[in-house]
């Protein structure tokens, strides 16, 4: 009994007064911040379904470091490093994250099914009530990836580091995911969590965005719904088909996402039920949580404290920032084109974070005029985002990688 | 300077923004033949009928 240290019983204890103290302190701040996450995803301010599973994760990693053997520390939930076959059957047999991480992860996989479950709860017939207008939206809204990158690498990123972290301007996680993957993989999880973290945030900053840059009264132009063309289940797979396979013929390094969405898409369209639940349901929603455990997981202090992160931290918010201030620009040019119908807010929606920018814009405009109903042009411009969000990472993707 | 291509990162991101705006705006003309063509199609059945 006389030599026994009670701290080897606690092992997380153990090596936390043990180890290196900056990361003994990046592991106490990053419990704090996932209980944080939690607490704020539970009551509706951060997105719920990303940020329960992925606090819970990141509270738990870095409680849970122990002695993997005299000198070496780690856990027993992932190795995000490990690529060498034989260290990587043995992480596959200890680990209990790993087979989900190296199989759905590491391949771009998890992506691919959440957007398949985006496509089968997207209505593509908004984008094909008024294609040009929401595309011109869209284009815009791109400003802030499209700015982001030249001044990520003034900052000191290299081009593949730089692309993935401007496709946060994008404002879809997936493909923010399947970017960092594909061009920079050790920065993939600081870029996929301040991605996430930010997108859960514009919900509650776009809004003050469009009451700075857009009068009260355009606010409130009430938009002709009236004269929208009906579109039927047939045109809508039609256009899925040919649109899918043109940009899979252009971008095939993209290929995977494209023919994810699309498929998911048709899948709705063509009314083959039992497929719109799965697709909707399990496929979605376990991704979904699945996504937001591997995150926290692997927001261990020893991965996540990279001098980088705070370049990351500064470029995600300027891009989002720039997306919004560039979709209400596209906004602005519909409502001259259409010599003042077009609602300007609308160009907040070109931010393809489906479906809460059209929320977004959907809510400021009923503020100001409760008979004003928008959604379905929001709506297009957010469909929208998603095709022009997938058209960049396929050319960064294509042209860097 | 990327290294295949000897770009800097302004002409990275113009060719991008370019080759998006090109490829949507091509999407939405690919939208708008869909509809004339499917609707065309559908007012000549309808024209065939009343004959």
């Amino acid at each position: 009994m006389g030599g026994f240290d009670v701290l080897y019983l606690f092992q997380g204890i153990a090596t936390l007064v043990g180890g290196d103290p900056g990361i003994s302190i990046g592991r106490i701040v990053l419990i704090m911040l996932g209980l944080l996450f939690v607490y704020l995803g539970a009551k509706g301010i951060l997105e719920p379904l990303i940020m329960i599973p992925m606090g819970v994760g990141m509270a738990a990693v870095n409680g849970a470091v122990l002695y993997l053997s005299a000198t070496n520390q780690g856990t027993i939930f992932i190795d995000p490093m490990v690529s060498d076959p034989a260290p990587l059957l043995d992480a596959l047999q200890i680990n209990f994250l790993q087979p989900i991480y190296t199989f759905t992860f590491s391949n771009g996989l998890i992506a691919c099914l959440v957007f398949m479950g985006i496509g089968a709860i997207t209505d593509v017939g908004f984008i094909l009530m008024a294609p040009f207008s929401s595309m011109i939206i869209a284009i815009c809204a791109e400003l802030g990836t499209i700015l982001t990158f030249p001044l990520a690498v003034w900052m000191g990123l290299t081009f593949k580091e730089a692309a993935a972290i401007s496709v946060v301007g994008g404002a879809d996680g997936p493909m923010v995911l399947f970017t960092s993957l594909m061009l920079a993989k050790h920065l993939f999880v600081p870029i996929t969590i301040v991605a996430y973290l930010y997108l859960s945030l514009t919900y509650g900053g776009y809004p003050y965005l469009i009451r700075l840059l857009v009068p009260k009264k355009l606010r409130g132009i009430k938009m002709d719904l009236k004269n929208m063309p009906k579109v039927t289940p047939g045109e809508k797979i039609a256009f899925s088909l040919i649109t899918c396979t043109i940009l899979c013929l252009l971008f095939p390094v993209a290929g995977p996402l494209f023919m994810s969405f699309f498929l998911g898409v048709i899948v709705r369209e063509s009314g083959v039920k039992r497929f719109v639940e799965f697709l909707e349901g399990p496929v979605l929603f376990g991704s979904t949580f699945f996504l937001g455990l591997l995150l926290g997981v692997l927001c261990e202090a020893s991965t996540i404290l990279n001098p980088k992160v705070l370049n990351l931290l500064i470029l995600g918010m300027f891009a989002l920032l720039m997306s919004g201030i560039g979709g209400i620009i596209g906004g602005y040019a519909m409502y001259f084109i259409s010599k003042g119908k077009f609602n300007p807010v609308v160009g907040i929606a070109g931010v393809s974070c489906v479906p809460t920018t059209a929320k977004v814009a959907q809510k400021e405009i009923q503020k100001v005029n409760k008979h004003a109903l928008i959604l379905p042009y929001a709506m297009g411009a957010n469909v929208s985002g998603v095709i022009t969000s997938a058209i960049i990472t396929a050319i960064f993707c294509t042209l860097l990688r | 300077m990327t290294g295949k291509l000897n770009l800097t990162s302004w002409e990275v991101a113009l060719i991008t923004y370019v080759t998006c705006a090109i490829v949507s705006l091509g999407v939405a003309g690919i939208i708008k033949l869909i509809f004339f063509a499917i609707r065309w199609k559908g007012e000549q059945q309808v024209k065939k009928g009343v004959q």
